[in-house]
């Protein structure tokens, strides 16, 4: 038998439950545009029957519900595509990492162009020429050095540009370290305040938003592999063995070397992909390889033009044929960063060797020298071709790879999208869907306010009505 | 020269169809970022239509193609356009054919590169629906004993065969 009150306090159950979920369809509604914000939902459930089986039971009918109670204020995510989403996006921070390099690159080689090497080395060959039918000009000797210079520069420009690049590149590394470990220390605090409320059998659905909008910046950077623990608490885990970054209450600090090996709290991991990954391979892979190839043309075609320049006759030799040649170098320096027009040949124009034979009118090097823009050179051992095809060849190459990183990078975007657009339609808030709510809660907290009245009603009828003959 | 303008209006042909094909392509990105079921069948039955064309359109240039190198007398196993364009004389058509040739790889290459996104994409998708479906399917019982033994295929549908 239920008692007096009974129907009050199922009423008063019905209008808190009503009014917690209401407030709960309030919170979806205010942070409908907040970033990483999860969708919540009140879930209802029916408290316990009477009467609980025992002995001495009555015989009124049934179990009788005893009315609603808000279990649990649940979160709608979906950790499968939490873990598509920052898959990709630490193949977005990676191949962006890269297309970026290798842009920049391609800025600073700057070819097709007027201004680019290709074109000064073609100047520097008709240069020679020109000399060889006129050897004896100093206009054709002044064209030459000046082509010399140009061409130097042109080497010496790129290979700064390269350096910078590196040293940026340096920079850039140290600041997405410096970031990687900030972020690991905000998760560690969050899993701290999170790991205080959930053993009350609280959900605390904001600090879980925040540390997820952390992951998701995080997996741009390094590629992350979480795993839930105790309490609420996550362990993050980064790159091959993978080394937990934070794991609990504690982090490890992430650090990269100067030869560009990372580690986490001191053990060597190698990480498969972000942001870091990209820049690390750029500093370390990318642009090194493109200066060493670099430097390689300039040394071999540099010692080539010196060979032959060397082994012929300037104006000062045949003046004065009895010393011996000077037998001097066109360029100096053999990188690069290095090459330069001999100092000698810079204060004399003299000093250029255009001649085979004591004879000023013979132009026979000078011509030899614009040959060797058709010798087949070797190449360090790695190809044997004209200066021409080498460098067309490292510039197509890069090229190439620019093109992919830039496709790949477009790939992922949209990936990222997709993946995005799924997460949205599971966790974001709906306004439509929130408004309907609000009519269901709305209309059923009416309900059960009604219900308290009538109620209300029959306790008057039977307190103040009942028994009272006649009047 | 007859055959040599028919073989320039199917190329010319062809690379309407490509364009069109491209442009589906394009569109079936969007769509699968959408995941919009609907909408994707009414792509893929356009482009089936656009799949037909083309080979339609390929028989046919292979034939004009034997029957040019025919008529000129010329014995030629592969039916190329670039084979053509070595037997012509006149540079004008060369550039032409050479032009049309060219617009039609470029746009070849963008359609495959497309494509492989779309697979990306659909694979991302159909990854989602795996997991999605694995929740709800039952485990299966291993069958057979000792090192020998394998699960079975986990089925949605109870079947008795």
């Amino acid at each position: 038998m239920t008692s007096t009150f009974f129907g009050l306090e199922i009423a008063k159950r019905g209008l808190v439950a009503q009014q917690a979920a209401l407030n709960v369809t309030g919170n979806n509604i205010s942070n409908a545009n907040t970033t990483g914000y999860t969708l919540q939902r009140a879930e209802m459930q029916s408290t316990s029957s009477i009467p609980y089986p025992g002995l001495n039971n009555d015989v009124s009918a049934g179990q009788l519900g005893t009315g609603v109670e808000v279990d649990k204020i649940a979160r709608l995510r979906d950790a499968f595509l939490d873990t598509q989403y920052r898959t990709q996006n630490m193949n977005l921070g990676y191949w962006q990492a890269k297309s970026d390099t290798y842009s920049q690159i391609e800025d600073a080689v700057n070819e097709p162009s007027t201004d680019g090497i290709a074109n000064a080395m073609d100047q520097f060959w008709t240069g020679w020429q020109e000399l060889s039918k006129n050897p004896d000009s100093s206009a054709a000797r002044a064209v030459v050095r000046q082509d010399g210079v140009t061409l130097a520069d042109s080497f010496n420009t790129l290979s700064t540009s390269l350096d910078t690049m590196s040293s940026d590149l340096d920079k850039q590394i140290s600041d997405q370290v410096n970031q990687i470990n900030s972020y690991a220390t905000q998760i560690r605090d969050l899993n701290d305040q999170i790991s205080r409320i959930v053993p009350n059998g609280s959900q605390p659905n904001d600090l879980y938003d925040k540390r997820d909008v952390l992951l998701d910046q995080l997996s741009n950077l390094v590629d992350i592999n979480v795993q839930q623990s105790t309490n609420g608490m996550i362990q993050v885990s980064v790159g091959n063995p993978a080394t937990d970054l934070v794991s609990d209450r504690s982090t490890s600090p992430l650090s990269v070397s100067n030869t560009g090996q990372v580690s986490v709290g001191g053990t060597d991991v190698t990480l498969s992909g972000g942001d870091l990954q990209g820049r690390i391979e750029s500093r370390y892979t990318i642009v090194p390889n493109f200066k060493q190839s670099l430097d390689t043309m300039v040394s071999t075609f540099a010692q080539q033009v010196n060979t032959i320049h060397s082994q012929g006759l300037n104006l000062d030799d045949i003046s004065n044929p009895s010393a011996t040649p000077d037998a001097l170098p066109f360029f100096v320096g053999t990188t690069a960063g290095t090459i330069a027009v001999n100092p000698a040949i810079m204060t004399s124009l003299n000093k250029i060797a255009a001649a085979s034979t004591p004879s000023t009118g013979n132009g026979d090097n000078a011509n030899a020298i614009a040959q060797v823009k058709y010798d087949v050179l070797n190449f360090n051992n790695t190809a044997s071709s004209t200066t021409d095809d080498y460098y067309q060849n490292i510039v197509g190459q890069l090229g190439i790879s620019s093109q992919e990183s830039q496709r790949m990078q477009d790939n992922s975007q949209v990936m990222l999208n997709q993946v995005d657009n799924n997460r949205q339609s599971v966790s974001g808030v709906s306004l439509d869907e929130e408004m309907s709510n609000m009519i269901r809660f709305q209309q059923a907290y009416n309900a059960s306010a009604r219900l308290v009245t009538t109620m209300d009603q029959m306790l008057d009828k039977v307190i103040n009505g009942m028994g009272t003959v006649g009047q | 020269m007859n055959t040599l303008a028919t073989i320039k209006e199917i190329l010319n042909k062809m690379i309407e169809v490509h364009e069109r094909l491209y442009q589906l392509a394009k569109e079936k990105q969007d769509i699968l970022i959408r995941g919009d079921v609907n909408a994707l069948q009414t792509n893929i039955s356009h482009e089936s239509t656009c799949v037909e064309k083309i080979q339609h359109l390929e028989q046919e240039r292979v034939k004009e193609l034997q029957f040019y190198f025919s008529s000129k007398g010329i014995e030629s196993y592969s039916v190329t356009i670039k084979d053509l364009i070595e037997t012509l004389r006149d540079s004008g058509e060369k550039i032409a054919l050479e032009s049309r040739a060219k617009k039609l790889l470029l746009l070849v290459t963008q359609i495959s590169e497309q494509n492989e996104r779309n697979q990306l994409l659909l694979q991302t998708s159909l990854s989602y629906i795996q997991y999605s479906l694995s929740l709800l399917i039952k485990k299966e019982p291993s069958v057979g004993y000792g090192p020998r033994s394998f699960v079975g295929k986990p089925r949605i549908l109870d079947a008795r065969v």
